[in-house]
């Protein structure tokens, strides 16, 4: 009944959308989009979920190339990193595994059904205009069923052309350079190809987006045969070499202030050596990794009356990797396994606003995977999935409520063997946020999160060892945070702070073992885990006189997750692997006349390499500091700028993940050409 | 209104933060030891097991337990000589005054003096992938993952000369003066091997293959000169079985229809557990190999629990039986102390999949 009416309210608002004067809207739309887009710190509203965005200028003072540089300085977030521009980079929020954070790219999920598991390498910040992570869900409702099916999504959002002064034209040409062969060139080119003829505004823009990166990645690192204090050799890394390119197009249609087409196309591939991990008394890795990934994606959205928006998002992908040994000890003398994935993607949403203080939104997803490998009698599974999310937003001057529930269908199927149960689940969440005082941007918040990730493809049937009667990884999240921002001296300062506690909980977690030799592992519903934190944030910022500004930044996270699967095992109760207890970065900007100065610093605490808490598996806590100097030149028509960064100025040799060696003391350059 | 509300909100969130950091203060406890008594070896003065670790990780370890004490030094190769053994220690056999740890993805056999636990030599195999040893008359014969059989001078701890098995490599041992290699084809996923390679000694080439079933993997003789041999299977259909190889006429004679996964061969007894890792359950069977009859399905009397079986052995003197459980690979192992009627004795923590063991005097 309720989707009859809206189908009815949407066809009405076909023909009568144009005619609205919607003058009243247009702050209720942008303050919408900007809630769901990008949220700015010091914007007037209060989230009921943690947010953390690095915008734009941000992205600038952090040493930061690839998406996962820039995460590093977020609270509660812990990136893999296995070292060089190539290694393999994800990321665990909150103490949860990197399947259970979808990455959002310009509003639609990327995905790898294979592994569950986006390597965060692979997106140059280049085009990025912001990047934003939420925990739990959005308070902006009206998006596809998707970005609410995981504990927390990481949104980017691509440079959307913008014209100043009529000029139809902007051009962004770049080079990087560093330590270890690292070169980067690439170019932005956007386009406004027609105007509208009722304002004059942009009608028609695209851009177009190209980025080639090569390192060689041959940097020095220290090996200890044993540990701190007993024997030592330095050597340098061998196979760690990467060559990616990206491209990407995308046209807008901007019909009018309400409703706007946006198409892309992208595509990214690379070819990068796996030097895999330092193994003692050997050398031997000439492992290689290929991918290569392209997607053609279409939004749409449609505020057809103050009261009633729809959205439409479709995407096609397709993923295809191939990884090499040449030395596999097999009779073909290689292992030379070629895996591809397609993914078809359908995606409505409906928003109905009710209610000065109430909207709703409807979405449903349609999704169907497949994978198929040249892996011997491999099963070639399929994946259909429906996604559907009932949502209401509740705001009003002192509470903003927000509920959702999601729907989640599974059908899965495999041409070969046996294909993994059908899944079917209600997932509830929910979120409040009060402002107890009108005048102070105080805001106490509070959200709870039911969430699961499904098996992956190699969960359920990687050889003969995968398991098709795996059950989903069950998580619960339940956070309770304040949030203060204020504007001092005619907003000439500013202050934003954030501490938030939670709790979370990992049931059936799905673990790796080994089943008779080391050579084969496979999975199963173990752990039980849970996660007790505190995620802390703070920014100031002060702009003393007009060409000299200072900005600190700083975060603090602390994180117990602890192993509660078995009470008599030797690990119960203690801290899973690769999770420090205490973490935190900081940002210190100055920003003057003739040039801008970024300091920035990583810590992270001690950390367990195994799920066994002993001196075995102790690893020690590490800081990284970076410099970056950056000035531009106005050159009139031409602005050039120029940055400079020296990568862990203490040189200091650390590993986030085990015997994966990161680089020591290195600098990247940059020449900017903007037009 | 407003601010009692707020204050009260506040005061949970700030409860809940400092919650958090007081759980932080919380160390887990380490668990609790048993206090090390002293335990009957016979004349052995203890036992090193080889810890097999994990595949990448570098921490492959050699504990010592001490039967006079009782007590364990759990990384005792470490201690010794300031650095590690390595990545995958495969196995480990002890041959006169010194012990040869197989260190697989390290490429690398380790010769250990049995005395101190001091390396005396790493002799590297670049690329082979080094399995199991075995040793005959002043010589050390290793099987490699690249299908070669190395044989290694225990003098000179030189590689003499080297032979070529089947595909894959695993167990190897001697009988009826012939050496037997078991070609698993385990990395030839799906098509595992079913042969196991016999080669003259003096020549050390190759004579025949003999026919077993589906990925060979242990290989042990017993006083009549018989040859033993545990096909793993495919993880699938076909089960792990043991078979019996008739050294006269190189030929496999006999299937056992109970599942094994390792096993040990003690005197007239064949020590026999399997584990299957989908449903997670085991079994422990006992084989006279004398009548070649199955005389006892169930080994473990006393209902001592063994979560993941992953080495045995057997001390020779007095027959009490050893099995290293590796607790799904998850955390560090236990050995486990059976008397020959299968009543545990005594039980101690040692390294993480802890896979072969030895007597030493």
């Amino acid at each position: 009944m309720k989707r009859c009416l809206f189908l009815i309210t949407f066809l009405l608002c076909c023909f009568a959308g144009s005619l609205y004067s919607q003058e009243d809207t247009v702050t209720k739309v942008h303050h919408l989009k900007e809630v769901g887009v990008v949220v700015e710190k010091n914007s007037d509203k209060g989230q009921s979920v943690p947010v953390q965005v690095l915008p734009y200028e941000k992205l600038q003072a952090l040493p930061a190339v690839q998406l996962s540089d820039a995460l590093k300085f977020m609270s509660g977030v812990v990136v893999k990193d296995y070292g060089g521009v190539g290694g393999l980079k994800t990321v665990a929020v909150r103490g949860f595994g990197a399947q259970h954070t979808a990455v959002a790219y310009d509003g639609i999920a990327a995905s790898d059904c294979q592994t569950g598991q986006i390597d965060l390498s692979r997106f140059m910040l280049g085009n990025t205009e912001s990047v934003s992570l939420n925990s739990g869900s959005d308070d902006y409702i009206f998006l596809p069923a998707r970005l609410f099916a995981s504990s927390s999504v990481l949104n980017i959002k691509t440079v959307r052309p913008v014209f100043e002064d009529n000029k139809p034209v902007n051009l962004k040409a770049e080079l990087a350079g560093g330590s270890f062969g690292y070169i980067s060139p690439s170019l932005l080119l956007e386009n406004r190809i027609a105007k509208r003829k009722s304002d004059g505004k942009p009608l028609v823009t695209s851009s177009i987006y190209a980025n080639y990166l090569y390192s060689k990645g041959n940097y020095p690192f220290t090996i200890y045969d044993g540990g701190a204090g007993d024997s030592t050799s330095s050597e340098r890394r061998t196979n760690s070499d990467v060559r990616a390119m990206t491209g990407e197009a995308n046209i807008y249609v901007h019909f009018n202030t309400f409703s706007e087409l946006h198409l892309k196309g992208y595509f990214y591939y690379s070819n990068r050596g796996l030097p895999g991990p330092i193994i003692y008394y050997t050398t031997q890795n000439d492992n290689r990794l290929w991918d290569r990934n392209g997607f053609v994606q279409v939004s749409y959205y449609n505020y057809f009356t103050p009261k009633f928006a729809y959205q439409v998002n479709a995407k096609f992908n397709d993923a295809w990797q191939r990884y090499l040994d040449p030395h596999y000890l097999n009779e073909a003398g290689k292992l030379d396994n070629e895996y591809r994935q397609q993914e078809y993607y359908l995606s409505n949403a409906f928003w109905y606003h009710p209610h000065r203080l109430i909207s709703l939104s409807l979405a449903n997803d349609l999704l169907y995977n497949d994978m198929q490998s040249n892996l011997p009698d491999f099963v070639e599974p399929g994946r259909f999935t429906s996604l559907t999310s009932l949502s209401a937003f509740f705001d009003s001057r002192h509470v903003d409520v927000r509920a959702s529930v999601l729907h989640t269908f599974v059908y899965n199927h495999a041409k070969r063997g046996e294909a993994a149960p059908k899944v079917s689940r209600f997932s509830p969440s929910a979120s409040v946020v009060v402002r107890p005082w009108l005048s102070e941007h105080f805001y106490i918040r509070m959200f709870y999160k039911n969430i699961f990730r499904l098996p992956t493809f190699n969960d359920l049937y990687y050889r003969d060892v995968g398991s098709v009667n795996l059950k989903p990884e069950n998580t619960h999240q339940v956070d309770l945070g304040v949030e203060y921002h204020k504007r001092f001296f005619s907003q000439k300062m500013n202050l934003f702070v954030s501490a938030d506690g939670y709790y979370n909980r990992v049931d059936n977690k799905i673990v790796a073992i080994p089943v008779r030799n080391l050579f084969f592992w496979s999975m199963y519903n173990f752990g039980k885990v849970e996660i007790g934190g505190v995620d802390a944030q703070l920014t100031y910022s002060y702009q003393i006189i007009e060409p000299l500004a200072v900005e600190l930044s700083a975060n603090y996270s602390f994180q117990h997750a602890v192993d509660k699967t078995d009470k008599n095992s030797k690990i119960y109760n203690h801290q899973i692997p690769y999770t420090p207890r205490h973490s935190g970065s900081g940002v210190f900007t100055v920003r003057t006349k003739w040039i801008d100065v970024a300091y920035t610093l990583i810590v992270s605490g001690a950390r367990y390499s195994m799920p066994q808490n002993n001196e075995a598996n102790f690893m020690p806590a590490y800081t990284d500091h970076s410099l970056l100097l950056a000035h531009e030149f106005d050159l009139r028509k031409v602005k050039l700028g120029l940055k400079f960064e020296l990568l862990n100025l203490a040189n200091k040799h650390y590993e986030v993940i085990r015997y994966y060696p990161m680089q020591g003391r290195s600098f990247r350059a940059r020449l900017t050409l903007t037009y | 209104m407003y601010n009692l509300f707020s204050v009260k909100v506040l005061r949970g969130a700030f409860l809940l933060v400092l919650a958090g950091l007081l759980v932080s203060c919380h160390e887990p406890e380490p668990t609790p030891k048993p206090t090390p008594t002293p335990v009957d070896g016979g004349s052995y003065r203890g036992m090193y097991i080889l810890n097999q670790g994990l595949m990448n990780s570098n921490n492959s370890t050699i504990s010592y337990f001490d039967f006079a004490t009782g007590e364990v030094t759990m990384d005792m190769f470490k201690d010794v000589n300031r650095r590690g053994l390595g990545d995958t220690g495969n196995d480990l056999l002890l041959y006169g005054s010194k012990m040869y740890a197989v260190v697989n993805v390290s490429n690398l056999v380790e010769v250990i003096n049995v005395a101190d636990c001091k390396s005396i030599k790493s002799i590297s195999t670049p690329g082979r992938q080094p399995r199991h040893a075995i040793s005959h008359a002043g010589k050390i014969y290793v099987s490699c993952f690249d299908g070669s059989v190395l044989k290694i001078d225990t003098t000179t701890l030189e590689i003499e000369a080297t032979a070529t098995a089947g595909a894959n490599p695993e167990g190897i041992c001697i009988a009826n003066n012939k050496l037997y290699v078991a070609n698993s084809g385990g990395l030839n996923y799906p098509n595992y091997g079913h042969s196991v390679s016999v080669f003259d000694l003096g020549t050390f080439t190759k004579l025949t293959d003999i026919e077993v079933g589906l990925n060979p993997c242990g290989l042990q003789s017993d006083y009549q000169g018989d040859v033993y041999v545990n096909s793993i299977g495919n993880y699938r259909d076909v089960p792990p079985r043991l078979q019996r190889i008739d050294t006269k006429t190189d030929s496999m004679v006999q299937t056992f229809d109970v599942p094994v996964t390792n096993f040990c061969i003690h005197d007239q007894k064949a020590y026999l557990y399997s584990f299957d890792y989908s449903t997670q359950k085991s079994t422990f069977h006992v084989l006279n190999v004398g009548t070649e009859q199955i005389i006892s399905n169930n080994f473990i009397v006393d209902g001592t629990f063994i979560e993941t079986p992953y080495g045995i052995a057997v001390n020779p003197e007095n027959g009490d039986v050893f099995i290293g459980d590796a607790f799904m690979s998850l955390y560090d192992g236990n050995v486990y102390c059976f008397n020959n009627a299968g009543r545990c004795q005594y039980t101690f923590e040692v390294g993480r999949n802890p896979g072969t063991m030895v007597f030493v005097k």
